[in-house]
C-alpha cells in the first residue's frame, strides 16, 4: 500500500467513516508503523488547530437584519393567523407608505413582531377603503405610542397583504407629490385612509423611535406641515435602506407625543421621510469681551451643508435646522481675497461694517486665502478612490453621478499622479492597482466597470483603502483616500469608534481623507463629517453634475492639495471698544483658548487656493446692551477692573487682533501670523463680497430660525444678494438667489417675527468722533 | 417546552405556527452563519447568506420528502449562496494585489501589524494563521473540511450537500488536510500550540 493510500485510509478512519474491514486494516497500520502513528497524530493536531478559530455569532445588528429581511421578503402567509379568529371581529389596518422623498415621515426599523388584535369602532366590509376623520385615526395612535414605539400594522392575509405589501410601496417622485401608487393610503388634509380586513389578526411591527424633530416653526402654526413629524432613529446604526413608512396625522398629537416622550431634544435630528442623520447644533451666543476676550476656532472648509440645503430646497422642502451650518454656506462661495505674499501660506483680510439685521451691531469679517502653489511645485499625488458600490448607490444621483465626476477629475491628472481604486459592497476589493495619471484609459475603464449591488461593508472598505494608500505611499507627496458614499456603512456603533481610531492613526502617517457624499434619504451627514474631521480632510456633498465639476474639476486643486493643516484662528477682542461678540456658525469648530497654542490639537485643513471666511457679530462698547455676564438681573461685579475706556477712540484704536496658526502639510510645528482690526476699518455698509457673505449668513439664520436673527428677513436677504452678485461666472450666486426665493415661498412662516435687539441707545457721555455708528433711541 | 425535532417544527410551521419558524431560526442561525463565514471569510457576506437561507426557509422552499433532512437542506442552500457570491466577486479581485493571502477577502478583525518579528505568536496570531491557511484552500476542499471539522457531518451528509459522491468527499477531506499540513507546518509536525 503506498503512502497516499494509507493516508486516505487513516483520514477516513479518523472520521469513523470506514467499513469494519478497513478499520481493522487501519488499526494494524497504526500498530506496526511509526510513520502512520505520526501522521495520525498530525491529523489530530490539524483538527485541534482548526478548533482555534472560534465560533462567531451573528451580531444583534445582523440578526435583526436577517430577521427583517425574512419578514420583508417572505410573504405574510397564514402562519400568523391566530387560530380560531373571531368571526365578527373586524380589524383596521393602518397602512403607511414609504416615501423616499416624503415630506412627512416616520422611519423605523423592524425590531420584533408581536401579534395584536384590534377591533374597529365601526364594523366594516372587508377590503373596503374608508377615510376616517383624523380624530378617529388619532385614537389608534396612543395605543401604539403608549408603548413608546411607533409601528405599522400589516394584514396577515394574502389578499390584503399583497395590496399593502412593502414591495408595492413606491419610492418615486410621484409619491412625493401626493399620488399613492399602491393606493393603500390616501390622505386628504389631515385624514388617514384605512382599509379593513374582516376576521384576521394583524401583526404589529414596532419601530423604535427615540428622537424627535424639535422644530419651532413646525409647531408654530396649526396646519400640518412637513416638519412636524416625529422621527425615529436607527438605534442600531443599521445600514441599508430601511423599510420606512409615512404617517400623516394631527399635529396636536405630534406635539403631545413629543412632549411626553421626548421632553428635551435629542442629539440627532432627522430629515423628514428618511433616515438621514444630522448632529444637533447649539448656536453660539454672545460673549462678554471683558470676561472672555478670546475666541478660538478651527478653520475648516467643508461645504457639504450648502449643497445639501440646496438639495432640499430644489425639491421644495425646507431643510432640517441642523443640516444648516452657516459657516459652510458662507464658505461655499469663493471670495476675492488677495493672494498671499510670496513665501507665505496665507493672507488674512479683515473688514468691519454695520450689521444688516441688528441695528447698532457690527459685523467683523475675517478672510483667509490659501496660497496656490505653481503647478510644477505641486507634489505627486497618491490617490485611492474608495467607492461604495452597495445596492443603495444604484440611484441615478449616486453611483452614476459619481462615475461622471471621477472621470472628469481623472482628466486633470498628471503623469506623476497615481490613482488606485478600491470598492466595497458586501466585501471590499481593490479594483485598480496604482496607475499613473498618464494612463487615463485604464483608470476610466476601471471606473466605468463599477456596478452597484450588495450590502455595505464600509469598515472593510476603509481599512483596505488605507492599506492600499500605505503600500503606495509617496513620501512628500499628496497621499489621500477619497471616499465616495451615500453614507451607509453597515457597521455597529463600536466598530465606528474602531474605524475612527484607525483613521486617526493613518492621519498621523500622512494620509488625508476627502469624503464625498451622495444621494439622499440615507445621508449620514454627521458620520461623514466626523470621518473627514478625524482623517484630516474635507467633506463635500455632491448633488449634481455641476457640483461634481466644482469639487472635482474647478476646485480640484483645493480639494486635493492641502497647503496647511491644523489651521486655527484666535481672535482677541478689545473690551474697551467691544462689549460683546458672537461667532456666526462654526459651532462645531469652536476650540478652547488653550488649544490655540497647543500643536497637538488637531484642527482644519486648507486646500490650495481655498478661502475661509468667519463672521463675528459685535456689540460695540458704549451701547447699552447687556453683555451676557452682566445684566439687569445680575449683580454688578465687585472685583473686576473696569475696562479702560478710551476717551477718544481714534481710527487706530484696535477693535481686535486676529491670530492664525497653521502647520505645513508635512510639518509638526505651527507657524503664527497676525493682523489687527482697527476702528478705522469700519465702513457703514458691507459691500461686494462682504455683503454677499452677510446675505448668505442671514439666509442661514432664517433657515435655522435663529434667535439671533434680529430683523433678518427674506426680502432683506434678497435685496442684499441681488445687489451684490458681482462676478458670477458659474452662476452659483444667481442660484443662491433663486434658492432664497424658493425658501421664501415654501417657508410656512416667511414673515418671521423679528427678535428685537435690546433697546440700544447711545451713551452720550462717551465721546465719539464720527465713527458712523447708528444713533438709536 | 419539550424539545421538538426539526421535522416536527417544520410541520408546525406549515400548519401556521409562527413560533415554529422562530424556533428553527434560533436553532440553526448560528450554524448557518458560521458555515458561511468560514467559507466566504467575510462577515458581511455571511450575514447576507444567512438571511437568504432563512428567507427561503420562510417561503417554504424546503420540501420535506425524506430526501434530505432540514438541516442538510439549510447547509445546501447556504453553500450555494456562498458559492455564487464568491464566484461573482472573483473577477473583481485584482491580480495586482500582491497581498492576496486571503483570496482578496478581508476579515473583520483589524490586522495587528505591530507585533515585532520573531516574537512568540500569541493565540490570536495563531488563530489568524490557521484562519488564513483554511481560507487558502481550494473551495471544494474547504467546504468539505468545514462541514466535517466544524459541523461534524458524516461523509454521507457532506456528499449530499456538495452534491458529489462519497468517495470524492473522502478524497477532498484528505487533500484538504494535506494542504493544511503543509501550510501550518511547524504547528503540526512539532509540538503544536
Amino acid at each position: 500500500m503506498n503512502a497516499q493510500d494509507w493516508k486516505i485510509l487513516l483520514s477516513a478512519y479518523a472520521d469513523g467513516e470506514v467499513s469494519p474491514e478497513e478499520a481493522a486494516q487501519a488499526e494494524k497500520l497504526l500498530l506496526e508503523r511509526a510513520e502512520c502513528r505520526t501522521y495520525f497524530e498530525e491529523l489530530r493536531k490539524i483538527s485541534s488547530s482548526l478548533g482555534m478559530i472560534p465560533d462567531e455569532t451573528l451580531s444583534p445588528d445582523a440578526e435583526l437584519k436577517v430577521f427583517a429581511a425574512v419578514h420583508k421578503e417572505g410573504s405574510m402567509k397564514p402562519a400568523y393567523w391566530k387560530k380560531g379568529a373571531a368571526v365578527a371581529a373586524t380589524v383596521l389596518v393602518v397602512v403607511l407608505v414609504f416615501d423616499n422623498y416624503a415630506r412627512h415621515g416616520i422611519q423605523g426599523r423592524l425590531r420584533d413582531a408581536s401579534t395584536i388584535e384590534m377591533t374597529a369602532a365601526v364594523p366594516m366590509k372587508p377590503q373596503e377603503q374608508i377615510a376616517f376623520k383624523k380624530s378617529e385615526a388619532v385614537d389608534w395612535m396612543p395605543n401604539m405610542l403608549s408603548r413608546g414605539v411607533q409601528g405599522r400594522l400589516k394584514s396577515s392575509s394574502d389578499d390584503i397583504g399583497d395590496q399593502f405589501a412593502t414591495s408595492s410601496f413606491r419610492k418615486d417622485k410621484d409619491v412625493r407629490r401626493g399620488s399613492w401608487g399602491s393606493g393603500a393610503l390616501q390622505e386628504k388634509g389631515n385624514v388617514v385612509a384605512l382599509a379593513s380586513v374582516a376576521g384576521k389578526s394583524v401583526q404589529y411591527e414596532p419601530y423604535y423611535s427615540t428622537s424627535v424633530v424639535n422644530n419651532r416653526a413646525a409647531f408654530a402654526d396649526a396646519e400640518l406641515s412637513a416638519k412636524s413629524m416625529p422621527m425615529a432613529r436607527n438605534g442600531y446604526g443599521y445600514g441599508g435602506n430601511v423599510d420606512g413608512s409615512r404617517m400623516a396625522y394631527d399635529r396636536s398629537l405630534v406635539q403631545a407625543y413629543s412632549r411626553e416622550y421626548y421632553p428635551s431634544s435629542q442629539n440627532i435630528q432627522y430629515a423628514p421621510g428618511n433616515t438621514e442623520e444630522y448632529k444637533r447644533i447649539e448656536e453660539n451666543s454672545f460673549f462678554d469681551a471683558a470676561n472672555d476676550p478670546l475666541s478660538t476656532l478651527s478653520a475648516d472648509v467643508d461645504t457639504a451643508s450648502y449643497s445639501n440645503v440646496r438639495r432640499f430646497l430644489s425639491q421644495r422642502q425646507m431643510p432640517p435646522e441642523d443640516a444648516v451650518r452657516i459657516e459652510e454656506m458662507v464658505n461655499y462661495f469663493s471670495y476675492d481675497y488677495p493672494q498671499p505674499w510670496f513665501g507665505q501660506s496665507f493672507s488674512i483680510t479683515t473688514d468691519l461694517a454695520a450689521c444688516p439685521w441688528a441695528p447698532g451691531h457690527q459685523l467683523m469679517r475675517i478672510g483667509l486665502k490659501g496660497k496656490v502653489p505653481s503647478g510644477s511645485s505641486l507634489p505627486s499625488s497618491n490617490l485611492v478612490f474608495l467607492i461604495d458600490v452597495s445596492g443603495s448607490m444604484a440611484d441615478a444621483n449616486k453611483l452614476p453621478l459619481l462615475k461622471e465626476g471621477l472621470k472628469m477629475m481623472v482628466q486633470q491628472l498628471r503623469p506623476q499622479d497615481y490613482v488606485s481604486i478600491v470598492f466595497y459592497a458586501s466585501s471590499a476589493h481593490q479594483l485598480l492597482a496604482p496607475t499613473t495619471g498618464a494612463d487615463k484609459r485604464s483608470i476610466i475603464g476601471a471606473i466605468e466597470s463599477l456596478r452597484a449591488e450588495g450590502s455595505t461593508a464600509g469598515g472593510e472598505g476603509i481599512q483596505l483603502a488605507y492599506q492600499v494608500a500605505r503600500q503606495s505611499f509617496i513620501p512628500g507627496g499628496n497621499n489621500r483616500v477619497i471616499l465616495a458614499t451615500d453614507g451607509d456603512f453597515n457597521v455597529g456603533a463600536s466598530s465606528v469608534t474602531e474605524l475612527e481610531r484607525m483613521i486617526e492613526e493613518r492621519r498621523r502617517d500622512g494620509i488625508f481623507l476627502t469624503v464625498l457624499g451622495f444621494g439622499e434619504a440615507n445621508l449620514k451627514d454627521n458620520r461623514m463629517q466626523a470621518l473627514a474631521d478625524k482623517g484630516n480632510g474635507n467633506y463635500s456633498y455632491i448633488d449634481s453634475l455641476q457640483e461634481a465639476r466644482k469639487v472635482l474639476v474647478s476646485e480640484l486643486g483645493s480639494t486635493l492639495f492641502t497647503i496647511a493643516k491644523d489651521v486655527k484662528i484666535q481672535v482677541e477682542f478689545n473690551p474697551a471698544l467691544v462689549k460683546s461678540y458672537r461667532l456666526i456658525g462654526y459651532e462645531k469648530r469652536v476650540m478652547a483658548k488653550e488649544d490655540f497654542n497647543n500643536d497637538r490639537k488637531d484642527a482644519g485643513e486648507i486646500g490650495a487656493g481655498h478661502t475661509v471666511t468667519a463672521l463675528y457679530e459685535i456689540v460695540p462698547a458704549g451701547s447699552f446692551e447687556w453683555p451676557s455676564s452682566v445684566g439687569p438681573n445680575v449683580d454688578p461685579l465687585k472685583y473686576r477692573q473696569k475696562p479702560l475706556i478710551v476717551t477718544r477712540p481714534g481710527n487706530n484704536s484696535e477693535i481686535a487682533t486676529v491670530k492664525l496658526r497653521y502647520k505645513d502639510p508635512d510639518g509638526n510645528t505651527s507657524k503664527l501670523i497676525a493682523k489687527t482690526v482697527k476702528r478705522g476699518d469700519y465702513a457703514p455698509y458691507p459691500k461686494g463680497d462682504f455683503a454677499w457673505a452677510t446675505s448668505v449668513a442671514e439666509f442661514g439664520m432664517l433657515l435655522r430660525g435663529s434667535d439671533n436673527r434680529g430683523y433678518a428677513s427674506y426680502e432683506h436677504v434678497l435685496s442684499n444678494a441681488r445687489n451684490n452678485i458681482g462676478n458670477d461666472p458659474e452662476g452659483l450666486r444667481a442660484e443662491f438667489v433663486s434658492l432664497v426665493e424658493t425658501a421664501r415661498s415654501i417657508d410656512p412662516q416667511p414673515q418671521r417675527q423679528p427678535v428685537p435687539v435690546d433697546d440700544v441707545y447711545y451713551d452720550h457721555s462717551q465721546p465719539v468722533d464720527g465713527s458712523g455708528q447708528i444713533n438709536f433711541k | 417546552m419539550m424539545e421538538q425535532t426539526d421535522e416536527e417544527l417544520w410541520l408546525g410551521y406549515n400548519s401556521g405556527d409562527a413560533g415554529a419558524f422562530e424556533a428553527l431560526f434560533q436553532r440553526h442561525k448560528g450554524r448557518i452563519f458560521n458555515f458561511a463565514f468560514r467559507l466566504t471569510g467575510s462577515r458581511a457576506d455571511a450575514e447576507d447568506v444567512t438571511s437568504d437561507v432563512f428567507v427561503q426557509l420562510f417561503n417554504r422552499k424546503f420540501q420535506d420528502d425524506g430526501r434530505a433532512k432540514l438541516v442538510t437542506w439549510l447547509f445546501t442552500v447556504a453553500r450555494n449562496a456562498c458559492l455564487s457570491r464568491m464566484r461573482s466577486a472573483k473577477h473583481f479581485v485584482s491580480l495586482w494585489f500582491k497581498d492576496n493571502a486571503d483570496g482578496g477577502y478581508k476579515q473583520w478583525d483589524i490586522p495587528d501589524d505591530s507585533a515585532p518579528p520573531g516574537a512568540e505568536l500569541g493565540k490570536k496570531e495563531l488563530a489568524q494563521v490557521v484562519r488564513q491557511a483554511l481560507f487558502k484552500l481550494p473551495v471544494e476542499q474547504k467546504e468539505a473540511l468545514i462541514l466535517r471539522e466544524y459541523f461534524q457531518k458524516d461523509y454521507a451528509a457532506i456528499a449530499q450537500i456538495l452534491e458529489c459522491s462519497l468517495e470524492k468527499v473522502k478524497v477532498l477531506i484528505f487533500r484538504g488536510r494535506e494542504r493544511l499540513r503543509e501550510e501550518l507546518g511547524p504547528m503540526i509536525t512539532e509540538e503544536g500550540q
